[in-house]
């Protein structure tokens, strides 16, 4: 197709353009990708503290919204349904490792606390990502999954199937070692401004 | 003081932070990855289908007579009608073929009035 004549992407609304995916249109499912591929490989590190798992994850989540993207029948529910295919795509990670159904309990002080710098803007997401991977893998998720995307604690229970005690249970005892550890942003000055990568 | 499901707002507030960095250029390599996997992914697809169906074909092949003779079974007239009216009036009935259609019809009609 000559180049002034092939659509582009780039300007319209993603819903839109997931209508367009659903017809076939690989083009479309690119411009998806490009969309959305940092948002979700963020969220996938943040719960796995891996980068090259989190982005096989995101990979594999990827293709298969690719091969389902049939059966989403709301187009404006892309990020939502994509972030869910993502999130059980770690799930079964977990769970093939049995770390998910681990007790609580099991997880306190795993590990040592990573050394913090002194806190800045541009330390900031180092200091949170370092301090996430002192979590163990159930419970790292549950936080992510509560801070990073807001969901509450039936959302969080209905996505990762763990008791709903649980996932309280995971949520509060990593706020408060997250705390424990980052307790030198309460200084609001400190974190007030963009965190800088 | 956390929130009803227990969110601290310093957390919350670090994670927006965090979150919160300046917008990156697309990872075009990550894109290019993810759609050279697709590709891959539908030719393996189409190769295991071409791959049944050539296998259907020569298994079909030693089946062929079986296969001729199930249709002939099926198609047998049940009905003898001689006349061409009374060849269609018994058609739905005439032959074996047919009457298991009705039969199988009749099943699926039962099996949902039973789910309803």
């Amino acid at each position: 197709m000559p180049e002034d004549l092939s659509p582009d992407y780039t300007e319209g609304p993603e819903p839109l353009v997931v209508a367009l995916a659903r017809t076939g249109d690989r083009d479309a499912f690119a411009e998806l990708v490009r969309r959305r591929e940092r948002w979700l490989r963020l969220l996938l590190w943040r719960c796995c503290s891996d980068r090259a798992l989190a982005d096989d994850l995101a990979q594999q989540a990827f293709l298969q919204a690719w091969e389902k993207l049939r059966q989403l029948r709301d187009p404006a529910r892309f990020g939502p349904w994509l972030k869910r295919l993502a999130i059980n795509g770690w799930l079964a990670r977990l769970r093939s490792s049995d770390a998910l159904a681990a007790p609580v309990e099991a997880f306190d002080e795993l590990t040592d606390a990573p050394a913090m710098g002194r806190p800045s803007t541009t330390t900031l997401a180092l200091d949170l990502d370092a301090a996430l991977t002192t979590l163990a893998p159930a419970a790292r998720t549950c936080v992510v999954l509560a801070y990073h995307e807001g969901l509450t604690h039936d959302e969080i229970a209905a996505m990762t199937t763990l008791p709903l005690g649980t996932v309280k249970s995971h949520v509060r005892r990593g706020t408060q070692r997250l705390k424990q550890l980052l307790n030198a942003y309460e200084d609001p000055s400190v974190h007030s401004q963009e965190a800088v990568r | 003081m956390s929130d009803e499901y227990d969110r601290d707002p310093l957390l919350m507030q670090l994670f927006h932070a965090a979150s919160d960095a300046p917008a990156a250029e697309v990872d075009e390599p990550f894109v290019e990855r993810v759609m050279a996997r697709l590709e891959r992914r539908q030719r393996r697809a189409w190769a295991l289908r071409l791959v049944v169906g050539v296998a259907l074909a020569i298994i079909a092949i030693p089946l062929q007579d079986p296969l001729e003779l199930l249709a002939d079974y099926l198609l047998s007239p049940l009905i003898d009608a001689q006349s061409g009216f009374g060849r269609v009036f018994f058609s739905p009935m005439s032959s074996v073929g047919a009457v298991l259609s009705v039969v199988l019809l009749g099943v699926q009609w039962l099996l949902r009035r039973r789910e309803r």
